[in-house]
């Protein structure tokens, strides 16, 4: 009864146990959180640095800092959230101290977003293949300041709610709102400028 | 601000899915009566599904392993620094019970035990610093000694 309390539906242990074992330095559940976290933690962080090699540095550094905070960890908070919130405050102060203007907010236009909605096309991508479309997606990111990424990527491929991204951002509920949508504004201002140059016709 | 231009600015979010239940529900309304806001939604909603299916970077095979081994790594020095100030304050403390159990014995050698119980707090404390001076200078020689050795083993 208790073991079946302490597993999920899916057969593995919980969370809290997880974190129990973490917190003894347990090699095998090290490994398994490793593993269980490593294409989205990796894929988290090189969106937000767009360097591969940092993003593994960090990746690492990530998993020895949540080692030695495990003691500080709170188990009713989510494990996710935290693992992502330690990535997140590694890679803004690398960011900070290395490309501090890829922190900026504005747009690179300067203009707010509105400006220019009254002019896109709205069927501009549909003229696009769907590979085109997706190449041009992903370069209309590469474009956005590293802050526009992160949400980005935590709410579309991390399919995170807003309350799990302010937690990971540490930043209010209503700042991480006008953030993405800022963010989305900016990607397609980046669409319409860079890959997309007829979307404004 | 109208309601139309109100919708206008969480069609973004809208599309993104993260406006609450009543605003949706507003969007949604609305978006049935109005054209220009219909086809901008559609756009937006278009943005959001290439953001869902963007391709995945996929995490390189050695970085599991990699990262598991310099936590380990990173754990066991910090194992070994913890053992070396064990290490150093058990030394400390013998280091200190000897001055102290060298100054009676050398006392009870020289005066006898009259001059252990006769003798001034002023001097077992100039016994204790003298000795803790040396013992000091000791380890200090002691640690450059292991330091270089450390050294040269990293070097090789």
């Amino acid at each position: 009864m208790i073991l079946a309390a302490l597993m999920n539906s899916d057969g593995t242990l919980s969370a809290v146990d997880e974190a129990a074992r973490l917190r003894r330095g347990d090699p095998d559940a090290l490994a398994a959180a490793i593993t269980r976290y490593q294409h989205r933690l990796y894929r988290y962080l090189l969106r937000l640095v767009a360097d591969p090699a940092m993003a593994e540095d960090l990746f690492q550094q990530t998993w020895v800092r949540v080692m030695e905070s495990m003691r500080s960890y709170n188990p009713a908070r989510s494990f996710e959230a935290w693992l992502f919130s330690v990535a997140h405050n590694l890679a803004i102060d690398y960011l900070r101290k290395s490309r501090p203007e890829s922190l900026d907010e504005s747009l690179p236009s300067g203009q707010a977003r509105a400006d220019g909605l009254a002019q896109s096309a709205p069927d501009a991508l549909e003229c696009l293949l769907e590979w085109e479309r997706a190449e041009a997606v992903a370069a209309a990111l590469r474009h956005l300041p590293a802050i526009h990424r992160e949400v980005l990527t935590l709410r579309f491929e991390e399919d995170l709610k807003l309350e799990q991204m302010a937690e990971i951002v540490q930043i209010p509920l209503s700042t991480v709102k006008s953030r993405l949508r800022r963010a989305l504004d900016g990607l397609r201002d980046s669409l319409d400028r860079h890959s997309l140059p007829g979307a404004k016709q | 601000m109208s309601e139309h231009a109100s919708i206008r600015e969480l069609l973004s979010l809208a599309a993104a899915g993260v406006l609450d239940p009543d605003e949706q529900r507003r969007v949604e309304q609305h978006a049935t009566v109005c054209d220009a806001c219909r086809r901008e939604l559609e756009l937006w909603q278009g943005y959001s599904r290439e953001l869902v299916r963007l391709p995945a970077p996929v995490a390189p095979k050695y970085l599991a392993d990699r990262t598991r081994a310099r936590v380990l790594e990173k754990r066991a020095a910090a194992a070994e620094r913890r053992w070396d100030d064990i290490v150093l304050a058990v030394l400390v403390l013998l280091c200190w019970t000897v001055s102290l159990v060298a100054w009676v014995v050398f006392r009870l050698f020289n005066g006898g035990m009259s001059s252990v119980v006769e003798s001034s707090f002023v001097t077992i404390l100039e016994w204790l610093g003298a000795s803790t001076l040396f013992a000091w200078l000791t380890a200090a020689v002691a640690a450059v000694m292991l330091g270089s050795r450390r050294g040269v083993r990293r070097i090789v």
